[in-house]
């Protein structure tokens, strides 16, 4: 009661409190001079020894007014008053800081919503910390890894160590005639407890029964939310109705919510199916699919103990497995992997790196901060005297400093969060499409706590950095000094230059990642793909498995998409093929050769196969080098050729003529002849070395998918128009899809390490640009600090190139010395970002090198400037002004 | 500065003004004179822990304070003891006995 009444009487009433305590120090220096007086001295004696007892009437007021209630809201106020007259008075200091401290700050903040989402915030799933993926794979056959269906049911029946372990995966395109226009859709299939362990419920409807996921069951859907917006106008009644895909009749069990998403964002959902695995293991060939496995560990299991459990219930089964899987089953690996780590695990590494690199950004920005403070502590020296002799004492001087650098970085902060918030699209547009926890990137309240943070701590670091540097206030010494360009001691001069040497140390480290990146990039793109990208279009069309049934019926198809293709006006040429460059082959074939000692069981190696068309390596422009392509003659009926690739011949028949060999394949082990080399091409993305790979004429090696390839000078949208149309002309209901470019497909392989690329880039401009100020600052300030010296030496008789090399040297020390430890610093902080590099070494040389040499051109065009203004010093002047 | 005059134990100062107030009201000064005269010249307080102090207790409650004319005819700030004050100085001597046998007890087993 009694605070809060003295609270409003000191808030309220200020100048009344103000002038009681006024009168009560007086009348206490008074009485006090009374006594003295009464004992003998003479009245102005006895004044002044009180004044000397009593130790400073406002000194003794100021300590009163801290003990007051709400005396810290009171200086608080005072201080950001005065700060802001402060800031107003010097503009140039206060936006250098601000837009300093925003820049860093946004970067770091961007970044760390990045971080937050991927690596800290809990997946969108339910107990996601709990969930597993689990995969089977050979170490040496870099082929989609996936356990095999007979291992996973075989898990779901007998695990004791997992709460659940549910499938999905086995991606099927469909064409959809209901509700509109005939459209290909991808769904996946999925087992029935799928969204039961990701936590989801249907919008609509209900989930799949255990039933209706039994071989044999009667078909059902689930239709995604798009797809049921899209097609089917939102209306509830469309549960429990059937619609035909792909000439099967499913019922509509139910609609997913819009917010659902597998944890690959690969899988597309535009609808959901039972996947109708056996409940028993057992394995016939239908069933061999690839699936997506994920399971919940019982609390308190650990990832190792489940992986042994799965190890032993595979060995106890392997006298029950069927023939095909014995053979596979050499050397096959389980590999479980949290959740997490499997969807973030591509992108972790580069968004840390990142991360990093944006602190180190921040990091120098307050280093240059706290380089322009500590000129400022040195210059306002007199004004702190003449506080401390008005009755502010050390603590309160040094609040009075940090008030003024946390409004800064507070300002700094604020503008930092808006420029984060801006550069978020920007940010997730360089991850790839595939990760779809993309989506959960934002600002929520720990990237809003976490900006807070940076933004104090730069504030109280660069605001301390004065009163760490020892800038004290001896009072009289200060007050009596005149000259602000005085000789200065050396302890500043020490910190100033070791700031500098700090900053530019980072920023090297900087420079010389993203130097590193770029040469990837450089190196990734020089990168001759092996075919001719430009004015190649490519659509994608599926054969519906019902009106295309036999090869016969697809060869025929394919041969007349051809001719009409090739006809439309503008086409240079046209080509049929199942693989594309940078997409791959979907078929991989065990192969052998005739004449050689038979392989192993399941020793046969698997090689991507190909089924193309005549013109397929011309239109593609991929050279033929030895032997011929395939002709039209090339057909079902005729004998069987292969074109093998470069790759193949070197790694098969190594020293040999492969021209006229016979190749192995299948169950009969036909034989097939080699009737051609072409050169290699990068098959699956750029990373990827060449492997082998086989290509067969079409008629020879059918398949349902296939790619409809042009190569024409027409603009882009009238040729996929045309194109489109001729497709629509031989069947009505093939829609033509994936639709792209080569070169649309050349920019995406190269996505990933251009994003790497040029956020590293940006940040290491900035930094350089930092850093450049930092010592441009540096130099400047001892040009104005020792302008005395120079014009002395000048009047000496000193040269002007003289003085340039001395300031110069001056700058030129400082930066070598941190180009220096930053190179060291380098070596031993790039290796961290090995695996975001492309055929570069992370202490690559030339790179390096390149790097440091920029750095110091920047450097010296920084010392350069005040370096000029120095030797423009009239020695004249400078000694008259003092 | 007196060399055997001691700085003040943490906490003692709101002590010793309260049992001076506690034989009437006093100015600044006469509370000063009077902590120094009781306590044998051993503590002297100086203005600025003073001032600081009588405010702080003023705001808590303990002491009040009003205008008045000083011996010397000077308008001085007069400090008296509050209901609350009295209480608090009950308080505080119980707290001073209790650490002053703990501390003596300390020394002779010892």
């Amino acid at each position: 009661m009694h605070r809060l009444r003295s609270l409003i009487r000191n808030f309220f009433h200020r100048s009344r409190v103000e002038r009681d305590l006024d009168q009560e120090i007086r009348t206490f220096a008074d009485m006090l001079a009374d006594e003295k007086a009464r004992s003998g001295m003479t009245r102005q004696e006895a004044e002044r020894a009180a004044r000397i007892e009593l130790g400073g009437i406002e000194q003794v007021k100021e300590q009163v007014r801290a003990s007051h209630s709400g005396a810290w809201l009171d200086q608080l106020a005072a201080d950001l008053r005065y700060a802001l007259r402060m800031l107003r008075r010097n503009p140039g200091f206060a936006s250098v800081t601000v837009i300093t401290l925003a820049l860093g700050i946004g970067a770091n903040t961007a970044l760390f919503s990045v971080v937050n989402a991927l690596l800290l915030r809990s997946l969108p799933y339910k107990d996601a910390d709990r969930l597993l993926y689990v995969t089977e794979f050979w170490p040496h056959e870099p082929i989609v890894p996936a356990p095999t269906n007979f291992d996973f049911t075989n898990w779901r029946t007998h695990s004791r160590l997992v709460e659940r372990i549910e499938g999905y995966g086995g991606d099927r395109t469909v064409t959809l005639s209901a509700g509109g226009e005939a459209e290909r859709i991808a769904g996946t299939a999925v087992t029935a407890g799928l969204l039961d362990i990701l936590g989801v419920q249907p919008a609509l409807g209900r989930n799949f029964t255990l039933e209706e996921d039994r071989p044999g069951a009667p078909p059902s859907v689930m239709l995604g939310h798009r797809l049921w917006q899209r097609r089917f106008g939102e209306t509830p009644e469309i549960v429990g109705k059937q619609i035909e895909m792909d000439g099967v009749t499913r019922t509509i069990v139910g609609v997913l919510p819009a917010s659902f998403a597998f944890p690959d964002n690969n899988i597309r959902q535009e609808f959901l199916f039972p996947m109708g695995l056996p409940l028993e293991p057992g394995m016939r060939e239908s069933d061999f699919r690839i699936v997506r496995v994920l399971a919940r560990l019982k609390p308190g299991v650990t990832l190792e103990a489940v992986h042994t459990e799965f190890v032993e219930l595979v060995r106890r089964t392997a006298s029950q497995e069927p023939p095909q899987l014995v053979t596979m089953r050499k050397d096959m690996e389980i590999r479980l992997i949290p959740l997490r780590q499997w969807l973030t695990g591509g992108v972790s590494r580069s968004v840390l790196v990142l991360q990093a690199a944006v602190a180190m950004v921040l990091l120098i920005g307050c280093l240059n901060i706290a380089n322009l403070q500590i000129a400022r502590a040195i210059a306002r020296r007199k004004e702190m005297a003449l506080r401390t002799a008005l009755g502010a004492g050390r603590a309160r001087i040094a609040r009075q400093l940090l008030t003024e650098s946390l409004l800064l970085s507070m300002l700094g902060g604020a503008t930092g969060l808006a420029l984060g918030y801006g550069a978020l699209n920007l940010i997730r547009s360089f991850l790839p499409a595939s990760l779809h926890l993309a989506d959960t990137i934002r600002i929520d309240p720990v990237v809003l706590a976490f900006t807070l943070a940076i933004a104090i701590i730069s504030g109280v670091v660069t605001g301390m950095a004065p009163v760490l540097a020892g800038t004290r206030t001896s009072l009289d010494e200060n007050l009596k000094e005149g000259s602000s360009r005085t000789t200065e001691s050396g302890s500043h001069h020490r910190l100033h230059r070791g700031l500098v040497i700090a900053e530019v140390a980072i920023a090297m480290v900087l420079l010389a990642g993203s130097g590193l990146l770029i040469r990837s990039f450089m190196r990734m793109a020089s990168l001759d793909p092996g075919f001719d990208p430009d004015g190649v279009l490519t659509l994608r069309i599926a054969l519906s498995a019902r009106k295309y049934a036999t090869d016969q019926s697809r060869t025929s198809f394919y041969a007349q998409l051809l001719e009409r293709a090739a006809a439309i006006p503008g086409v240079q040429s046209a080509a049929i093929g199942a693989g594309l460059p940078l997409i791959g082959t979907r078929s991989g074939v065990g192969t052998w050769f005739e004449g050689r000692p038979a392989p192993p069981p399941g020793g046969r190696p698997t090689i991507p196969m190909a089924g193309v068309s005549s013109d397929y390596f011309e239109t593609l422009r991929i050279p033929l080098l030895r032997g011929r392509a395939f002709t039209g003659a090339d057909r079902e009926s005729s004998s069987r050729v292969v074109v093998i690739n470069q790759a193949f011949a070197d790694q098969f028949f190594p020293g040999q003529e492969p021209v006229g060999k016979n190749i192995t394949q299948g169950v009969r082990n036909d034989p097939k002849e080699i009737v051609g080399i072409v050169g290699n091409v990068r098959q699956a993305g750029l990373r990827l070395a060449t492997e082998p790979a086989i290509y067969a004429p079409y008629g020879q090696f059918t398949e349902p998918e296939a790619f409809l390839i042009l190569r024409s000078s027409l603009p882009r949208t009238a040729l996929s128009a045309a194109a489109s149309g001729v497709i629509r002309s031989l069947d009505p209901d093939l829609p033509a899809y994936d639709v792209a470019t080569m070169q649309d497909r050349l920019a995406e392989a190269l996505s990933t390490q251009r994003a790497n690329m040029a956020l590293m880039g940006i940040f290491a401009a900035l930094a350089l640009l930092l850093a450049a100020i930092g010592i441009f600052g540096v130099i400047a300030y001892m040009v104005n600090t020792r302008s005395l010296e120079i014009g002395i030496r000048m009047a000496l008789g000193a040269q002007r190139m003289d003085v340039l090399k001395m300031v110069l040297g001056h700058g030129m020390i400082l930066a070598l010395a941190g180009i220096a430890i930053g190179l060291a610093g380098a070596l031993a902080v790039t290796r961290g970002m090995r695996t975001l590099l492309f055929e570069v070494s992370p202490s690559d040389p030339w790179t390096l090198a390149a790097s440091a040499i920029l750095f110091a051109g920047v450097a010296a065009a920084a010392c350069y400037i005040p370096a000029r203004r120095a030797v423009r010093v009239d020695p004249m002047t400078t000694l008259r002004h003092d | 500065m007196a060399s055997e005059t001691t700085d003040l134990l943490p906490g003692t100062l709101d002590l010793l003004i309260l049992q001076t107030l506690s034989l009437g009201p006093q100015h600044g000064l006469g509370i000063s004179r009077r902590i120094e005269q009781i306590t044998g010249g051993t503590f002297r307080v100086m203005p600025g822990s003073l001032f600081p102090a009588l405010h702080r207790m003023e705001e808590q409650g303990w002491l009040d304070a009003e205008w008045g004319e000083s011996e010397t005819n000077r308008k001085a700030k007069y400090y008296g003891l509050t209901k609350a004050g009295r209480r608090r100085l009950g308080i505080e001597k119980g707290r001073w006995d209790k650490v002053a046998l703990a501390i003596r007890s300390a020394l002779e087993a010892s």
